[in-house]
């Protein structure tokens, strides 16, 4: 059954995105969230991050004045998009959309390119990195993924 | 019976061993530790396919990567050999996008995230393992198809004992494994096709057996999978260390959140808060409905709100029960009102839980994962000393899911 013809039957729009459900709805399964009411900004801005991680598995940023920051989600477990492009001096935040925790690492041989977050909350925690070299760059999960990059892995492509 | 299977599993094993070569202990493949290599890690390292990684009783502080395909690592004795990750260090084992990687006869505790686990793989089986106290996962296999856990012991994790997640078709067997004191004692996130758990005890637990559909995993919703012949009782523990999933659904025997197409069938359920089989829909940034599942032959008794039931759209949802014994069910006289075939002659409620009763029942708060008990001297693998070594290279041998018989209670 499609969920647009759920959502009608249970008399919620289907006009309605499914992030602006969010308060109503989301994270139900976490028994606190339902009880702390996740705050409409909060469960907004964790849409955008959904909706922007689920768009494209490569985000290309143009040029310009502006460098607006790029989302990263870690999920369970994957990191999504897996690869992103920035500029040098863009940042990028990754935000732990998922059940487990994870983290950021980067293999520091032959470059110690910095990225370096021991762990995210799930659900809420996040970490921002600003890109100061240009160069590709791997990092990973160290709890669900390889330096080598398996699993739980993603790439960072960085232009002057 | 259940002697029948593990003989026809074994004489497959063995058949494929004949095929490809396995490695027993008096082979130069064998990698022992600490007696060759000081640690399991360099152990592994130093392997290749088809090696047999023997490690000898002993505690052993490490995290293990294994990058490499079809390898076996055995413990020689389940209970005296023992990985402790001292709350500090994250996983175990863990198995990562290498093929046919098999584990056995060990005990893992203490650790972060996970006791063994496996990812990204094309066959794994992990058989006679006992995980303790590991702060995500017990016995944990991610985005990973064809494959066993059996014989294990999963016990005192906030999420679950045992825990398969994201595949479809998962084509894997749960088979003669315990699970207690756990958030979950089962969790299967989008774990889709021919997943069958089977022979197995699920107990005091927050909630036992919980398949489910989320949207913080790919490859929703949860679909096919077959749980019969287990023993799930008094899942209802409040001392559990517990993720909020697992507070949520606790007090339920065997929940399905969102899924599709499940098959339950001749378990015995009793004692518990909610429900002993329920059937009800998940939220997540989706709305995750239940059609299709099928509840049969089950002996359900001593449910709080109900022994059966089911929160559904409507009635062409083809959820469906019958043959169940069982005093109480939510809608009422639900066999009538569902039946797996002919008419129904009971009226249709979609929502006579309510749902909302599961969502806001206060639970008590996660407990100390560091108080959660030993499980004792657990079985031992046997001839772990000299029993060749069979890595996972082919599918799992079907389950003879008709021959598994209501279990007695124990």
């Amino acid at each position: 059954m499609q969920l647009v013809a759920l959502l009608r039957a249970f008399q919620f729009d289907p006009a309605t995105s499914v992030c602006d459900l969010l308060p109503l709805v989301s994270r139900s399964h976490y028994g606190e969230a339902m009880i702390n009411r996740i705050p409409t900004v909060s469960a907004f801005a964790a849409c955008v991050v959904m909706l922007s991680a689920c768009s494209s598995s490569v985000t290309q940023i143009p040029r310009g004045a502006s460098l607006p920051i790029v989302a990263v989600a870690s999920v369970d477990n994957s990191f999504e998009p897996q690869t992103v492009s920035v500029v040098v001096g863009q940042s990028v935040t990754w935000t732990n959309t998922g059940r487990n925790r994870h983290d950021v690492k980067v293999k520091k041989v032959p470059t110690d390119f910095g990225i370096d977050q021991d762990s995210f909350i799930p659900l809420t925690g996040t970490y921002t990195y600003a890109f100061s070299k240009s160069g590709s760059f791997v990092y990973y999960c160290s709890i669900h993924g390889t330096a080598k990059g398996k699993g739980m892995a993603g790439t960072i492509l960085v232009s002057k | 019976m259940k002697t029948l299977r593990i003989l026809i599993t074994t004489a497959a094993l063995m058949g494929v061993l004949a095929s490809c070569g396995g490695s027993s202990s008096s082979d130069a493949n064998v990698k022992r530790v600490p007696q060759d290599f000081k640690t399991i890690q360099e152990a592994v390292d130093a392997a290749v396919a088809g090696d047999l990684v023997l490690v000898d009783k002993g505690t052993y502080s490490e995290a293990v990567t294994v990058e490499t395909d079809n390898i076996v690592i055995r413990g020689i004795d389940r209970n005296e050999v023992i990985l402790e990750g001292d709350y500090t260090l994250d996983n175990g084992i863990r198995i990562v996008g290498a093929k046919g990687v098999v584990v056995e006869n060990m005990t893992a505790r203490n650790y972060r995230a996970n006791g063994f686990f496996w990812t990204g793989v094309d066959g794994y089986r992990g058989s006679y393992l006992t995980a303790v106290r590991n702060g995500d996962y017990g016995i944990y296999a991610f985005d990973s198809v064809n494959g066993i856990f059996e014989h294990s012991y999963g016990g005192g994790s906030p999420d679950a004992g045992f825990y398969i997640g994201q595949c479809k078709p998962c084509n894997a067997i749960i088979n003669d494994v315990i699970a207690e004191n756990n958030g979950l004692g089962y969790s299967g996130t989008n774990a889709s096709g021919n997943l069958v758990i089977a022979n197995s005890t699920f107990r005091q637990n927050r909630a036992g057996i919980v398949p489910n559909s989320l949207d913080s995993e790919k490859l929703s919703p949860q679909e096919d999978n077959i749980i019969v012949g287990n023993l799930v009782y008094s899942n209802n523990n409040g001392l559990t260390p517990a993720i909020g999933a697992a507070k949520l659904a606790m007090g339920n025997g065997i929940l399905v959140a969102g899924g599709n197409r499940n098959q339950i069938l001749r378990n015995r359920v009793w004692d518990h808060d909610i429900t002993g089989i329920g059937i009800v829909p998940n939220s997540d940034k989706s709305l995750f409905w239940v059609e299709g599942n099928s509840v049969q032959e089950n002996d359900v008794s001593d449910s709080r709100a109900a022994d059966l039931a089911l929160t559904a759209l409507d009635a062409k949802a083809n959820n469906c029960f019958s043959k169940n014994v069982f005093a109480t069910s939510k809608p009422a006289d639900i066999e009538n009102a569902q039946p797996c075939s002919g008419t129904a002659t009971a009226p249709f409620d979609k929502d006579p839980l309510p749902l909302a009763d599961l969502i806001n029942r206060v639970k008590p708060d996660s407990g100390d994962i560091k108080k959660m008990p030993d499980p004792g001297p657990q079985t031992n693998m046997p001839n772990a000393a000299k029993a060749k070594a069979v890595p996972m290279i082919a599918p799992p041998t079907p389950l003879d899911v008709a021959s598994v018989t209501l279990p007695a209670k124990p």
